[in-house]
């Protein structure tokens, strides 16, 4: 807040993102509202009776669940890894995680199909180290397709991990350890407490981007993994029941939406971003 | 209903055609509308398909040559789902040809303009779509392998394939939902349902056939994804439209494909009745139906040609690649009728044994 700057300037400032969302997000959303009553609304009924779209409901979500522990867990350790390494150990480890950022995510998932089809590279470098011999049953299983999910994920949970350990005062590390503090209390009372918020903010952008994965569950987890959205698709591509599309599509937004609601009034989410 | 896949061969008709184009031309000379801007003499017509080597290979081969010699201006429109579906309505809309399958193509009949007598008819394609269908080939879809993966012989038919104990390994198999392809029929074929009693199709059965190879699957999302699933042998056979078996022999492997049981799908274009320029389809309909052209067509894509007269162009080691080729027997059609009824059951079927 700059104490030079009346009220009247800064909501002047407020207007041109007000009005990209009113364009890009309005505009779609109403136009999906339109579409869902194509056939006069009963497509909002209909869908909940296609046991289907149930499943695939329930899947989504678990497989979101899931995604967002994992990616939490592992993005606390590689985010603490990278405060903790030398600097240049800290950069490799940075790089990675924007290499992959800034990788197109089918690109991503075809390479993780590259590597885990039955006679796929981990196939190749086992065979040729003499530890397996028949082509590898990893390919369109759970355990082939988290991996991948946690990856394009790991990101919004390790930057903000990143700037929140930023933020403690070494001295304040110093102080605790001086005090005779051994590392799991280091660890606990206080990287922990500010480390926190971030994992949590972070942990709630993962499981709300999570609930639109598609190609990456499908290809690699195998088609028994078919999420909403590989269902959306099926509806107005292959069965021309865009009504039915865009009522899962609204459904899918409204959870989104009511799903962060709620981890805000938990966790106060909005104030720890920025 | 199914049938083999070499009909009789018809020439006068494609002479007849030609006759008709001929005087077609002389009619639309006459009261031509005044050309929007330019030279050319003759107005436009205005196609849309999927883009791609296709639409490449069908510029080359057909409209290239159709616009130099008529003057009429062949536009190609890549292909929007709201166009289409609101011309097979019956509304008026911007396309001329438009690429449908053949569920879409009987289902929507009656908004459908059905070719004049002197356009050459589609004599490879099932009768009842043979008034309506343009400009079209034929896909197999079939199963295939790498000749070395059975070195005494692959699997000679659908009974075959779910043999797993004989012929081992994963099977390379369509696993985007709403893909199934020849799923149902193969499997009802594998459990020996004969071929004239395959419609309608006892789907409870087929499920349950499906779930007996289920484990030995590897699903692919999209086509090309057979290409890597068998050339590393993470698969031992696919099943899959035989262009992607076609794409390996073209990087030099060796690939069996069975012809025997496999299914031919037309895919081609249809005018629709509110189309603006229909006396231009018309006339590239039959341009589209000359052998001579098709067998460019053929030799860049080899896709099955729609008329058997195309074959006399083709040398023989093509043809003997192609759906419906010579030596290429035993192959079956799908009833697209009943396709084309039951299609919500079918694709939420598969959906359900997919995810199940």
């Amino acid at each position: 807040m700059q104490p030079t700057r009346t009220q009247t300037e800064k909501r002047w400032l407020l207007w041109p993102p007000l009005a990209f969302f009113a364009i890009a997000l309005g505009i779609p959303m109403a136009m999906l509202l339109v579409q869902s009553f194509d056939r006069g609304g009963g497509a909002f009924v209909e869908m909940f009776t296609m046991s289907s779209f149930t499943a695939a409901l329930l899947r989504t979500l678990v497989m979101a669940a899931v995604v967002t522990v994992l990616t939490t867990l592992i993005g606390a350790v590689y985010g603490l890894a990278i405060w903790a390494a030398p600097r240049w150990f800290s950069g490799i480890l940075l790089a990675w995680l924007m290499l992959s950022l800034w990788t197109s995510i089918v690109v991503r998932t075809v390479g993780w199909m590259l590597l885990e089809i039955p006679r796929g590279a981990i196939y190749w470098l086992l065979s040729s180290l003499g530890l397996v011999e028949e082509p590898i049953e990893l390919y369109q299983t759970a355990l082939a397709m988290y991996p991948a999910m946690v990856a394009v994920m790991l990101p919004f949970v390790v930057l903000p991990a990143m700037t929140a350990m930023s933020s403690i005062d070494r001295e304040q590390l110093n102080a605790a350890v001086i005090f005779g503090a051994g590392p799991t209390l280091v660890l606990r009372s206080v990287i922990l407490p500010a480390l926190m918020p971030a994992l949590i903010s972070g942990g709630v952008l993962v499981f709300v981007m999570s609930l639109g994965f598609y190609v990456t569950p499908l290809l690699l987890g195998g088609p028994a993994n078919l999420t909403v959205s590989g269902l959306i698709n099926l509806q107005v591509n292959t069965l021309n029941r865009p009504d039915l599309g865009a009522s899962m599509s609204l459904l899918l937004v409204a959870a989104t939406v009511v799903i962060y609601l709620i981890a805000d009034r938990l966790f106060k989410v909005s104030e720890k971003w920025g | 209903m199914h049938r083999t896949a070499a009909p009789g061969r018809n020439r006068n008709r494609s002479l007849l055609g030609l006759a008709g184009a001929a005087a077609l031309a002389i009619a639309m000379a006459g009261c031509s509308t005044p050309a929007a801007e330019g030279e050319t003499s003759g107005g436009e017509v205005v196609f849309a398909d999927y883009g791609g080597p296709t639409n490449e290979s069908r510029q080359i081969a057909y409209f290239d040559s159709f616009q130099d010699e008529t003057g009429t201006r062949v536009v190609s429109a890549s292909l929007q789902d709201a166009i289409m579906y609101s011309m097979l309505e019956g509304e008026e809309g911007d396309y001329d040809l438009i690429q449908v399958s053949s569920d879409s193509l009987i289902k929507y009949k009656e908004n459908l303009a059905v070719l004049p007598d002197g356009v050459p008819r589609a004599d490879t394609f099932p009768e009842e779509i043979q008034d309506y269908a343009v400009g079209g080939f034929l896909i197999g879809i079939t199963q295939g392998w790498l000749t070395d993966t059975f070195p005494d012989g692959g699997p000679q038919d659908w009974a075959d394939f779910f043999d797993t104990e004989k012929y081992p390994g994963k099977r390379a198999w369509p696993g985007a939902p709403g893909s199934y392809d020849a799923s149902f029929e193969l499997a009802l074929l594998a459990d020996g349902v004969a071929p004239e009693d395959l419609y309608p199709l006892d789907l409870d059965r087929a499920v349950a056939k499906l779930d007996s190879i289920r484990d030995d699957l590897v699903f692919y999302e999209s086509y090309p994804e057979v290409q890597t699933l068998l050339s590393t042998g993470s698969a031992s056979i696919a099943v899959s439209v035989t262009g992607q078996f076609t794409a390996l022999m073209n990087q030099g492997l060796d690939v069996t494909v069975q012809w025997n049981e496999a299914f031919l799908s037309p895919n081609f274009f249809v005018i629709p009745e509110s189309a603006e320029n229909k006396e231009a389809a018309y006339e590239l309909a039959t341009w589209l139906a000359d052998g001579e052209r098709q067998a460019v067509f053929t030799e860049r894509t080899f896709y099955g040609p729609a008329n058997e007269a195309t074959f006399d162009y083709l040398p023989e080691d093509v043809a003997s690649k192609l759906p419906g080729g010579p030596g290429n027997d035993g192959s079956l059609y799908f009833d697209e009728q009943y396709r084309a009824d039951y299609l919500e059951e079918l694709t939420s079927s598969y959906t359900e044994w997919l995810a199940g």
